[in-house]
């Protein structure tokens, strides 16, 4: 009885005094809502889905494959994998289904060291957006067409960021939810393309034209346009395009997964792509940079090439909105790794110089005439690898075309650092050799600089070991491209140029201080046609693109990567400290490393192999396994 | 400081001088009588009798408690004494007193009362699986509570990492691993505060503790609902008691540690020659030509110890550490009390030292030590006639130096650094404010230091000083409600806990120097070299940093109990309410961690001993945490258990001389575990932290806001279901075994979902779901003797052996059907995913035939594996991540088990102890000579150098395969290669002892971890899997000590 009371009293007490004590919520955390409550978060949250798009630069230099896998650009014997992520493409065979390195795919790598993009992430968050953007109370009709636009960019370069990585991929064309079947199978390669193509145009109708200069590098209907013009001109082309290497690629069902039959049509396609967007650019302003009010037209075409992407004489923040339609914007931490030492003793501190060009980019760029070397009558006859006593210096280095004494940093050739113009010397011994000590890890590993990038403005202080550079773009996707683009997509599907053709390559190489192509080749046997005018045309565009990361998807499109990135690279002889001895052309010395770049397998990246096991329809890349 | 702990040790001493002194003593009478105990009236057998003045006058109760002792004299005192009884003392002036002795029944004796969940209960009614220890026999002589924990407490599984003087705390599971979601570790209470700290259960002086109870299976923990299911470790500390005199026990002792095991790593041109031979094998594997990088001069140079500049030869070990390190420790306890007070008092003052070596001419107070200083206060009265109040105080003070990096780090660096990249020191020049220390250019490309590592002055330019303070206080007050109705009592009670931590670190940046090239020997055989600074500039001043956090807790309980004997039907009744909050102290920006964590619930519990044999408890725990969503934040979590004890039935009668107690019982109920990975799992969060893109001509970063965590609305708390089987024996009433066999079934294991495809956009933020499931078995067992043949000969023997074995019976994960190896379906949580190696292929042949390895270029020397299967379910020639097989033997041991006995003969003592761990496995992995992926020169370990595959050595059996100057990726995976067996048995403890002057002093010399034996020969297979060098090293310790008890 009495203990009936009391076990009553104290339940009564309990409840009483204890009832709301689990009562705690945390209410002040931002919850799913908060993203959208007003007009500023849910722009916020619109330029956040940017954040996964891939910046060679953010990640150093010295990991990304698209600069250091190129073949333009080379890091020497130094450095491991896991810093130097390039180099798990291209040696020892080491990038694998369990061991990627360039983990687009997953949201973690597995070595250390890896680089995520998350992208598929990016891709959802488009989709969030897409759902809460008529909730969002107090924005305009022109935010809301903004967001819309920009989810439909998102999507549509996201996933095609991962077609120009990992080839046919899986199409996600909606919100995933927790709950439903998320292990489809990857679509054929045209059908993930026009599946992109119409997300661009989808984009391309609804975003505004250019952004204001807050937001410049934001997503316009120029860049969708522009995009779309890359993406069908790597559908068109011959790695895609009926390459009978993948003829075995098919899905566990048998869809098969890239096109068996060559469609000339596909060019046309890259044609009008690439047209429409020339034709949206010359209607909004945008086009080459050109500043330069030079008579002649090698120091006009040395000016305004170099000024693109360095901003004129005097600027150290320089934003190209003019030609950049999309851009990763830099804070110039590449300087470091780009410009040569100044002082003749090695140090590890400043500039250290070790990303370098190879003697294969050197040997790309055009005569003074705008004729490749081999063809320009001046040069064709000549042994560009004697040594020119008065310059001191090889043939090579000289009558060449403007973008070449813009772009490279030679022996006995012209630099800009510290604020000054010097001369580099680079043979052994010299302030800019490189002293042949393994234990010195950066120096250069083929004699030349990279030049491009670098402003006189930029500078390296030794008493206080600190940097001052200027802020730049590293364009990502820029209007020369388009021409270019139309130029190839012609010479491809008709044989020939036509007068837009040309005139559209010319817009190019003007800029570049050129002669007009025709009028160039005019001394070469004429304009030239068919195979030989492709070979011209890409010529013209690895010159054009050098060190800008285009090389890397160039010569995999052209199914010519083996040639670029799949032996040892080439570079003057380091221990060399005569003109004579320096001038030997020796194999980079890539240390312990051996090149294995395998064809078919690594065009593409490895899926990763946690991907298959959870999704069994999903196959492997081929020559992964 | 320092001083003042030498004071303090000095004080004490004067003082226990003066507290020994030892009084003397003088007609032959014979005294005849029988002794009974207080608790259930029977005669005591083995009950030793003597003279208090003249121990030499004795003798013992015979089977019946009949004793006969002649005593010389009418006068003095005779003292009786029976284990687990108080002494008693008859005054011969009485002389009718000693026929008939009762002998009082110790307070909270263990082997009859144990401690369980919110009360104590008699051991004959017990049917719940509760392990009581007594504290002495932990055997803890090392400063360490927990290591003592392995071999000693059946169900127990613990393991022991570091020797860290102050951090040398085991991990430890109640039997076994319960779980694989976020936490599988008990909850210990002291005292009624609950405690997540290790470090702080660590710390209880060993002789303050009353009694250590291990909850073990579901009538044990059901009470604490859904934070029990990992089991319940209860400590509680001494408290005073009535008794005639005050006690005082002082212990002093000093003790020598030392490393149990050193690895040794190979000297400097024994690492010039084995990194050449890596060249060379580099050379030859790509068909380069071979360059020596160390010259056959520069190798000699070394040997002979030319110059130590030249040819540095750096012994990194013995450059940073000593050889052993000395601790002292003193324990001072006063216990005892009245009608009214008791009180219990200990102090406790631990002084270790390290093995770090100080730095001479150095800027900063380098090493390592821990000081601590625990104080224990436990104070009762007696307010009314029916109201006990009492107080517990427990303070810990930790004060602990150590150098400023990762203390792992120092050990690492010292097996991987090279050795004979430069001196770790150059020459001293006038005038020098600093140490020059020795660099070369980077080793190492792509990294962010410029500068290779130099172990020395990586140690000597920084230290930092930690303050740890522990504090817990209960107030509590027992209410005697006889008067409502008999056999019911409350309590109430408050705790509070606090814990704060404080760091200063302080370091310099030091000078480092290089050898110019270009120094010659000169004619009389003298070097002559310059020096040149190289890396940032070193600082002749010192820089601060410092840090803190902490946490507290409070809690409040209500328990109304009640105990009464109906006839035969013995009635037990237990009702308790109880609430608690944690709150950091730490000036946190995050609400998860400035919200409470809060936890309240009921528990009840009903015990019936009917005649004692037919025993039954029924409880529940009803609780509740803030953690989870509204309406779902409260369980229940019932249990029952049922006993019968045969030996106590009339047909048993004959068999009891044999087998005098024997008991069955079992018990089966629900537990929670509510620790879950995630805070309040069921909130989807955003974060609104800047991750954006750079826009704009001004270069700006905008952009914020992304979907963080998915939330799940249903997440709840892990559930287990167990059961426990036991039987408790005891033989000739000397001879106790108990035996438990016990099943757990655990589901609703919190986990995040891991078969959900990456293109959902889900992949950094998987979410979670209480979906994983999996079984724990196994048994623990003890046994204890003790006979007592003489009044001064007594023997004891006890062992205890626990097994535990988990499953895991779903988990979310890839599809696996095709590849069944891979999944972790049907294997223990611990157990290992590994290639499975085939030795060393020794032939371009044996390449050739064998199914292609896919970890990047290989060839003969290299590692060979198994190809298993492939995608399509079947082996497929090629090696990949899809060929790894679980290897069972986790590295957690799933055995342990300890052994060992004591005797006493007079005024000695002897006792050892024996611990063991089975079915454990360590994987060796960061061991790789001058590799590493960090790609480091990093040095080779002196067995690697005796054996390994070598074009010389071309056996397939080699411990170690082919050296690579560089990172051969195909030799470091993962794989059964590098897998060995980890068990072992160590003599962990040896004592012995003497005492003299009446028992009141006794001196002892002990040893522990003085013997291992293991087929595991690297490194201490304690400290389980890695490169063996990965901590501060287990160590083996002597020491002396002296112990006054008044």
């Amino acid at each position: 009885m009495n203990i009936k009371r009391i076990l009553i009293l104290s339940a009564v007490c309990v409840c009483a005094a204890a009832c709301n004590y689990l009562d705690v919520v945390p209410l002040g955390s931002p919850k799913m809502d908060d993203l959208f409550r007003t007009h500023t978060q849910a722009n916020k949250f619109a330029c956040a889905m940017y954040s996964h798009v891939y910046q060679p630069n953010k990640y150093d230099i010295n990991a990304s494959m698209e600069l250091c896998g190129g073949g333009d650009l080379i890091s020497g014997a130094r450095g491991d994998r896991r810093y130097f992520n390039w180099k798990s493409l291209v040696f020892d065979n080491i990038e694998t289904p369990s061991q990627t390195y360039f983990a687009a795919w997953i949201a973690s790598g597995s070595p250390t060291g890896a680089h995520t993009y998350k992208v598929w992430e990016g891709i959802r968050n488009a989709y969030i957006l897409l759902e809460h953007i008529d909730e969002v109370p107090d924005a305009t009709d022109a935010e809301r067409a903004q967001w819309r636009g920009e989810a439909y960019w998102i999507i549509a370069y996201y996933h095609h960021l991962m077609l120009e990585f990992y080839g046919p991929i899986i199409i996600v064309d909606h919100l995933i939810s927790m709950n439903e079947d998320m292990n489809t199978p990857r679509s054929p390669y045209l059908d993930c393309v026009t599946f992109i193509s119409n997300m661009y145009d989808k984009a391309a109708e609804i975003l505004p034209a250019t952004q204001s200069t807050d937001y410049y590098g934001r997503a316009t209907s120029v860049l969708a346009k522009a995009l779309k013009a890359r993406l069908w001109l790597t559908a068109a082309s011959p790695l895609v395009n009926g390459n009978n290497w993948y003829a075995d690629f098919k899905n566990h069902d048998g869809t098969p997964l890239m096109p068996q039959q060559y469609d000339k049509e596909l060019w046309k396609k890259a044609m009008d792509a690439a047209s429409e967007a020339i034709v949206a650019c010359e209607a909004n302003g945008y086009g080459l940079y050109e500043i330069s009010s030079a008579s002649d037209d090698f120091t006009r075409g040395y000016e305004n090439y170099r000024t693109a992407f360095i901003g004129p004489e005097g600027t150290t923040n320089f934003y190209n909105s003019k030609e950049d339609l999309f851009s990763e914007n830099s804070s110039a931490t590449h300087v470091e790794f780009f410009a040569p030492r100044t002082v003749s003793t090695y140090t590890s501190e400043g500039p250290k110089g070790y990303i370098v060009p190879t003697l294969k980019a050197v040997q790309t760029f055009l005569s003074k005439n705008g004729l490749p070397m081999d063809e320009d009558p001046e040069t064709k006859n000549l042994d560009l690898y004697s040594i020119d006593q008065e310059q001191n210096t090889v043939l090579l280095h000289l009558n060449r075309e403007p973008r070449f004494y813009a772009s490279i940093g030679y022996d006995r050739g012209d630099y800009d650092f510290n604020g000054t113009t010097f001369t580099l010397l680079c043979r052994k011994g010299e302030p800019q050799q490189n002293d042949g000590i393994f234990a010195n890890e950066y120096q250069t590993a083929t004699g030349y600089y990279v030049k491009k990038w670098v402003s006189r403005a930029d500078a390296y202080n030794l008493s206080n070991k600190s940097f001052t550079t200027g802020k730049h773009t590293l364009p990502l996707i820029r209007v020369a491209e388009l021409y270019l683009d139309y130029a190839e997509a012609e010479a491809e599907y008709t044989g020939s140029l036509s007068q837009t053709g040309l005139r559209y390559i010319d817009v190019v190489r003007h800029r570049a201080g050129l002669p007009d192509f025709a009028k160039a080749w005019s001394s070469a046997g004429g304009t030239p046609t068919g195979e030989k005018l492709i070979k011209a045309i890409r010529q013209e565009r690895l010159s054009e693109f050098v060190f800008e990361g285009r090389w890397y998807h160039d010569i995999r499109r052209w199914k010519v990567a083996d040639e670029y990135i799949g032996h040892t690279p080439e570079g003057w002889n380091l221990d060399g400290s005569s003109a004579t001895d320096f001038y030997k052309v020796t194999p980079v010395n890539e240390g312990t490393f051996v090149r294995s770049f395998a064809t078919p397998k690594n065009y593409w990246f490895a899926i990763p192999l946690s991907q298959l096991n959870i999704n069994k329809s999903l196959v492997q890349n081929p020559g992964y396994n | 400081m320092n001083k003042i702990f030498r004071t303090l040790f000095f004080l004490c001493s004067i003082l226990l001088a003066a507290l020994i002194n030892a009084p003397a003593a003088s007609a032959q009478t014979v005294l005849k009588g029988t002794v009974i105990g207080s608790d259930n009236n029977l005669p005591l057998p083995g009950v030793t009798i003597h003279l208090k003045d003249n121990a030499k006058v004795y003798t013992i109760t015979d089977d019946k408690g009949n004793y006969e002792l002649k005593v010389p004299s009418s006068k003095g005192t005779v003292v009786f004494e029976a284990m687990g009884y108080d002494n008693k003392e008859l005054s011969l002036s009485d002389p009718f007193l000693f026929t008939l002795v009762t002998m009082i029944l110790q307070e909270n004796l263990l082997d009859e009362v144990v401690v369980v969940g919110f009360g104590t209960q008699k051991k004959e009614s017990l049917v719940g699986a509760v392990q009581s220890v007594r504290s002495e026999d932990l055997q803890i002589t090392t400063s360490s509570l927990t290591s003592s924990f392995a071999g000693n407490v059946p169900g127990l599984i613990s393991i022991r990492s570091s020797g860290e003087p102050g951090l040398d705390q085991a991990t430890f599971y109640v039997r076994g691993v319960g779980t694989f979601g976020y936490d599988a570790k008990p909850m210990v209470i002291i005292d009624g505060v609950e405690t997540t700290s290790d470090a702080m259960v660590n710390m209880i002086a060993p002789e303050a503790i009353e009694s250590f109870s291990v909850l073990k299976d579901a009538t044990a923990t059901a009470l604490y609902g859904s934070r029990g299911a990992n089991g319940v470790i209860l400590i509680n500390t001494k408290e005073g008691r009535n008794a005639e005199k005050m006690s005082i026990n002082v212990t002093y002792d000093t003790s020598v540690a030392t490393p149990t095991y050193l690895q040794k790593v190979a000297d400097g041109p024994t690492y010039m020659e084995q990194y050449n031979e890596a060249l060379y094998n580099d050379a030859r594997f790509s068909g380069t030509e071979y360059e020596p990088r160390y010259t056959k001069q520069q190798i000699e140079g070394t040997r002979q110890h030319l110059n130590p500049y030249i040819y540095p030869e750096n012994d990194w070990y013995h450059l940073i550490f000593k050889d052993y390190a000395v601790s002292e420790h003193l324990n001072l306890s006063v216990r005892g009390g009245g009608k009214k007070v008791n009180y219990f008092m200990n102090a406790a003052i631990f002084n270790e030292g390290s093995i770090f070596a100080p730095v001479k001419n150095n800027m900063i107070d380098n090493g390592m030590y821990s000081r601590k200083i625990q104080l224990q206060s436990n104070v009762s009265a007696m307010i009314t006639r029916t109201t006990k109040l009492s107080m517990k105080l427990n303070c810990q003070f930790r004060y602990r130096g150590t150098p400023a990096g990762t203390i792992s780090d120092y050990f690492v660096w010292t097996m991987k650094v090279n050795p004979v990249y430069f001196p770790a020191v150059l020459p001293a020049e006038d005038g020098d404010t600093f140490i020059r220390f020795g660099n070369g250019a980077s080793w190492n490309a792509g990294g962010t230091s410029d500068i290779a590592r130099n172990p020395y002055a990586s140690y000597a330019c920084g230290s930092a000083t930690i303050n740890h303070m522990f504090m817990t206080a209960v107030v509590q007050a027992d209410q005697n409600l006889d008067f409502i109705t008999k056999g019911l009592s409350a309590k109430a009670a408050a705790t509070f806990y606090n814990y704060s931590y404080a760091k200063v670190t302080r370091q310099y940046i030091p000078f480092y120097f290089t050898i110019d090239d270009g120094y010659y020997q000169r004619p009389d055989g003298s070097f002559f070299f310059t020096t040149s600074p190289i890396g940032p500039d070193g600082s002749t001043y010192i820089t601060y940093s410092a840090g803190d956090t902490g946490h507290h807790r409070y809690s409040i309980l209500g328990q109304l109990s009640y105990k009464r004997a109906f006839g035969k039907l013995d009635v037990t009744s237990d009702m308790v309410y109880r609430m608690n909050e944690k709150l950091n102290n730490a000036n946190s920006a995050s609400e998860n961690d400035l919200l409470p964590f809060r936890e309240q619930g009921i528990a009840a519990r009903l015990t019936l001993n009917y005649g004692k044999r037919y025993l039954a408890e029924v409880n529940f725990g009803y609780n509740g945490s803030e953690n989870f969503i509204t309406g779902k934040r409260f369980g229940l979590f019932p249990s029952a258990a049922i006993g019968w004890t045969p030996s106590n039935e009339k047909f048993w009668v004959p068999l009891k001389k044999t087998i005098s107690s024997f008991k069955i019982r079992a018990s089966y109920g629900l537990v929670g575990n509510d620790a879950l990975e995630k805070r309040f799992p069921y909130l989807t969060r955003v974060s609104m932290a800047s991750r954006g893109y750079v826009f704009g001509n001004t270069f700006r970063t905008v952009g914020a806001g992304y979907v963080s965590t998915y939330g799940n609305d249903d997440a709840t708390w892990e559930l287990a279901r167990k059961l426990d089987v036991g039987v408790d024996m005891q033989f000739f009433k000397t001879l106790d075994i108990s035996v438990d066999w016990f099943k757990e079934h655990r589901s609703n294991i919190f986990m995040q979902r891991n078969s959900i495809a990456a293109v959902s956009g889900l992949g950094s933020t998987l979410p979670y779901a209480n979906i994983g499931k999996m079984d724990n078995g196994g048994v623990d067992m003890s046994l204890a003797y003790k006979k007592v043949f003489r009044k001064d000969f007594t023997m004891s023997l006890r062992g205890s052996f626990t097994y535990a074995h988990n499953e895991i019976v779903y988990n979310d994960e890839p599809d696996y059907s095709l590849t069944p190896n891979l999944s972790k379906i049907g294997h223990p949580n611990n157990s290992r995913l590994l290639y499975v190696a085939e030795g060393i292929f020794t032939s371009q042949e044996e390449i050739d035939s064998h199914a292609q390895q896919t970890f990047g270029n290989y060839g003969v020397g290299d590692i060979k594996y198994a190809d298993i299967t492939g995608p399509e379910g079947k082996p497929d020639g090629i090696v990949n991540a899809l060929d790894r097989v679980r290897f069972d033997i986790p590295s957690i041991p799933e055995i342990q088990y300890g052994f060992g006995g004591a005797l006493t003969w007079k005024g000695l003592d002897f006792n050892f102890m024996f611990q063991g761990s089975a079915r454990v496995s360590i994987l060796m992995s960061g061991h790789h000579p001058f590799i590493s992926n960090k790609g480091a020169g990093y040095n080779i370990m002196q067995y690697i150098v005796d054996d390994h595959w070598s074009w010389d050595n071309n056996r397939a059996d080699a411990a170690y395969p082919r050296l690579s100057a560089k990172v051969i990726n195909n030799n470091i995976q993962s794989s059964s290669f590098y897998l060995k067996d980890g068990s072992f048995l160590r003599l962990k403890n040896i004592e012995i002892g003497y005492s003299f002057l009446k028992k009141k002093v006794r001196i002892y010399l002990c040893g522990n971890d003085l013997l291992t034996f293991s087929p595991f020969k690297y490194w201490d297979p304690e400290m389980g899997s890695g490169s063996g060098l990965e901590a501060y090293p287990l160590q083996k310790s002597a020491k002396l000590g002296i112990q006054f008890n008044f």
